[in-house]
């Protein structure tokens, strides 16, 4: 099943989504701030990460960045979860090298409708040692 | 006699004059009485001679003294005579006379020669015989009778003349009082009018003549005067209180406008300050809300994805219910952070291409269930060779569904329509969400796109709403350069008109480099001044005015409108653009420096349009109109006016053939 890891420090949130997610079938890894969500990203290699903006630490546009710049982990989709539903923010993430934009509440089937469209087009998984 | 009174004058002048000529003929008269006088004294004396001559004569021969002593005694009968004597032919004394008690020197003879010359009163007479002297006669009169005589008439002239004086003076004084008491009086009053300057004096002295005629003149003259001055102190006096007047209005008004000025100012920054902190406390707000009510949507999906897994019916449905009643809160709670956005000018485009179609067929899907619910059916028209469109796809989704689900609120178990086309300019598309519902009536229509209004507060309760969604869906239709349009019969239906253009331009983004200032008039109408059903206007008009300067717009506008022209103004080349969309005018009076779209790329529009081109367009520039304008504008200006330095009359009688010439056009396409 695809893995996603889900950066968000707000618990509920964290809980509602990993839920919901797992529900579908989803694999669901998470992590609590920014730092922490790029150390996931490298030591879980997710299929997909979904990345929410304000965290402590770092925040989400850095975190990306440095996801962006690690050639290892460079190519994982990545979707912005943002409250503030501005265009500028998601021109914000767009440029911070997000995949894509989803703005919270979570409306979830939107949210899968995203989430499939970035997986579908994810290179072929690596045949299992 | 300078400083002398006139009266004085007057009278020592009647008095000198008088006084002249009577001593003139009192003199003449004196001097006459004087030789009449001496006359008779001469002729007496010569008839005493004559007749002593007779008498001594015969006595000469012989020498007879004692006889001729009794000759000469008969002199004393002569009160004249005081002495007489006769000599010889050899000046010998031979006879002699005195008058008693008179003691006359008789000269002794020989040497009173020279007696003639000394007293007059002496006469010397040659006494003769046959031709020959033979003696001389001396004779002497009294000299004071003389001297008495004319002390007498000296004296007596003296008395007259003094009289007379006194009689002259008096009436002079009386005679002057006529000439020289109205002048006086005349004197008197204007040294008076001089001191007190009282015009009020009248000289009221009963003269007659030319000093009559001078007093009369005198007091019209001080009427007239007085009357002009009553005239001056009342326009003085007017003056002075209109100007006190002036002085406290102008005070009041001065004071009056730094109060406005600085209450407008407090008010302003009062204003800035409130709005700033609504807008934080709205965003704060609205953040705080949502992560709360993100957490009851998302947990009571779950537990409704739960219940409807395991089949408990009931549970499901009031999950349901939390459901959709905390959706409603945050749809409300977006509402109102939408509409603070677009108060505070916050609210910002982001522009993208996308196909249309497949936009209105989200809209459906998710609009479905909605309309369903009351038993409506829900049409969608629209063309597959629709093509693509650039906007902000997010607004333009939530005008249709708020637009929709408008309609399937208001209806029930009937057909609610969404039909998309093109504009007939091809470059606008006309998204159309009519029903078959309640309809409103023309009151209702008026009210609808003002926010937190519903057309009847009524149904608010029965249908639900906040009463944002119209007011924003305007807003965002606007901030895209596009409108929407309602058109609605009571109980018949109603049908809601999105006219957008196909290639929105994100103004409020370009706008920031351009012009900052122009950007919430030009391209965000304020929120709070919506005139419903107003901005499409397909109404002809006469001229079509366009410049971004809003007090010449004012001010050029008020001139064409004076012609009794109808005018529309427009703020730059785009809302210009637009207005031309809904109706043609006669003339174009164009700006050439505007922001957004400037007066050269205008023309080009327009030129590039079928059906606009010949516009007649009259160039009303501040620029200088150098040669590299002109040639810009090559021969598509119809007439270059430059600001400040043109001519009034010309630009009006150009419009005016442009005005005529499109009424003919007009008539004739008509006949």
């Amino acid at each position: 099943m695809p893995k996603i890891l889900l950066v968000e420090d707000n618990e509920m949130n964290r809980d509602m989504l990993s839920r919901r997610l797992e529900k579908r079938g989803f694999t669901v890894v998470i992590a609590v701030d920014g730092a922490a969500g790029v150390a996931q990203a490298k030591a879980e290699k997710p299929d997909l990460v979904l990345m929410d903006m304000s965290l402590p630490v770092i925040d989400g546009w850095e975190a990306t960045k440095m996801i962006r710049a690690d050639a290892d982990i460079a190519a994982i989709p990545i979707i912005a979860l943002t409250a503030h539903a501005m265009s500028s923010d998601r021109e914000k993430c767009l440029a911070a090298g997000c995949n894509d934009f989803d703005t919270k509440p979570v409306e979830l089937p939107r949210l899968l409708g995203k989430i499939d469209e970035l997986l579908k087009n994810r290179p072929p998984p690596a045949a299992p040692a | 006699m300078k400083g002398l009174p006139l009266r004085w004058k007057l009278t020592l002048l009647i008095t000198l004059i008088s006084g002249v000529n009577l001593a003139l003929a009192l003199t003449g008269l004196y001097f006459q009485d004087l030789y009449k006088f001496r006359g008779e004294i001469q002729r007496q004396l010569e008839s005493s001679r004559r007749s002593i001559v007779e008498k001594v004569t015969p006595l000469m021969e012989p020498e007879s003294g004692p006889l001729m002593d009794l000759a000469l005694q008969s002199l004393d009968s002569d009160p004249q005579i005081v002495a007489a004597a006769v000599y010889s032919a050899d000046n010998r004394l031979i006879a002699r006379y005195t008058k008693p008690g008179s003691e006359e020197a008789i000269p002794s003879g020989g040497h009173f020669g020279q007696m003639f010359s000394l007293d007059r009163n002496v006469v010397l007479s040659p006494i003769r015989k046959s031709g020959r002297q033979i003696g001389t006669l001396y004779l002497k009169a009294a000299a004071a009778s003389d001297e008495d005589s004319f002390t007498y008439v000296l004296r007596g002239t003296g008395i007259v003349f003094l009289f007379s004086a006194i009689i002259a003076f008096v009436m002079g004084f009386r005679l002057q009082a006529g000439i020289s008491a109205p002048i006086t009086e005349l004197v008197s009053a204007a040294s008076k009018i001089t001191r007190e300057r009282d015009y009020s004096v009248r000289v009221t002295q009963a003269a007659a003549g030319e000093i009559a005629e001078l007093i009369a003149s005198f007091n019209l003259m001080l009427g007239t005067i007085e009357q002009r001055t009553s005239e001056i102190e009342g326009a003085r006096e007017k003056l002075h209180s209109t100007n006190l007047e002036l002085e406290g209005a102008n005070h009041h008004l001065e004071t009056r406008v730094e109060e406005r000025t600085r209450e407008l100012a407090n008010a302003v920054k009062s204003a800035d300050d409130a709005n700033k902190a609504k807008s934080a406390f709205l965003a704060k707000m609205s953040h705080e809300l949502r992560t709360p009510l993100n957490a009851i949507i998302g947990y009571s999906e779950i537990l409704l994805e739960d219940a409807t897994d395991d089949g408990n019916k009931a549970t499901a449905d009031d999950l349901d219910k939390i459901l959709s009643a905390a959706r409603y809160l945050l749809g409300l709670i977006n509402d109102v952070l939408d509409i603070s956005k677009i108060e505070a000018g916050k609210m910002e485009l982001y522009i993208e291409t996308f196909e249309i179609k497949k936009l209105i067929h989200e809209v459906a899907v998710t609009v479905q269930p909605l309309v369903s619910k009351k038993g409506n059916t829900l049409y969608v028209d629209c063309p597959d060779n629709i093509g693509d469109m650039q906007a902000d796809s997010t607004k333009v989704r939530q005008m249709l569904l708020n637009l929709l689900s408008n309609a399937s609120k208001f209806t029930d178990k009937g057909g609610i329509t969404l039909k998309v086309q093109r504009d007939t300019d091809n470059r606008h598309v006309l998204l159309k969400v009519s029903d078959t519902g309640i309809g409103m009536t023309p009151d209702q229509l008026a009210k609808l796109f003002k926010a937190f209004s519903q057309a009847d507060a009524s149904t608010a309760s029965k249908f639900g709403g906040t009463g944002l969604g119209l007011a924003i869906s305007r807003q965002f239709a606007r901030m895209m350069q596009g409108n929407i349009t309602v058109d609605s019969t009571l109980g018949v239906g109603t049908t809601f008109t999105i006219r957008m253009p196909l290639q929105v331009q994100d103004l409020s983004r370009r706008l920031v480099s351009i012009d900052p200032e122009t950007v919430p008039t030009a391209t965000i109408p304020p929120f709070k001044n919506p005139s419903p059903a107003a901005d499409v206007d397909h109404t002809p008009f006469d001229v079509l005015l366009v410049e971004d300067d809003p007090p010449t717009r004012d001010m050029m506008s008020r001139t064409l409108e004076r012609e009794g022209w109808k005018v529309r103004t427009a703020a730059n080349g785009q809302l210009a653009i637009d207005i031309l969309e809904q109706a043609l005018p006669a003339a174009v009076v164009l700006d050439l420096k505007m922001p957004i779209m400037n007066g050269f790329q205008f023309m080009e529009v327009v030129d590039g349009r079928e059906e606009w081109r010949g516009l007649p367009i009259f160039v009303f520039t501040s620029m200088d109109v150098t040669q590299e304008i002109r040639e810009r504008l090559g021969n598509r200006a119809a007439g270059v006016f430059q600001k400040g330095n043109f001519s009034r009359e010309e630009l009006i009688q150009r419009v005016h053939v442009a005005v005529q010439a499109h009424l003919t056009a007009g008539k004739n396409k008509q006949s």
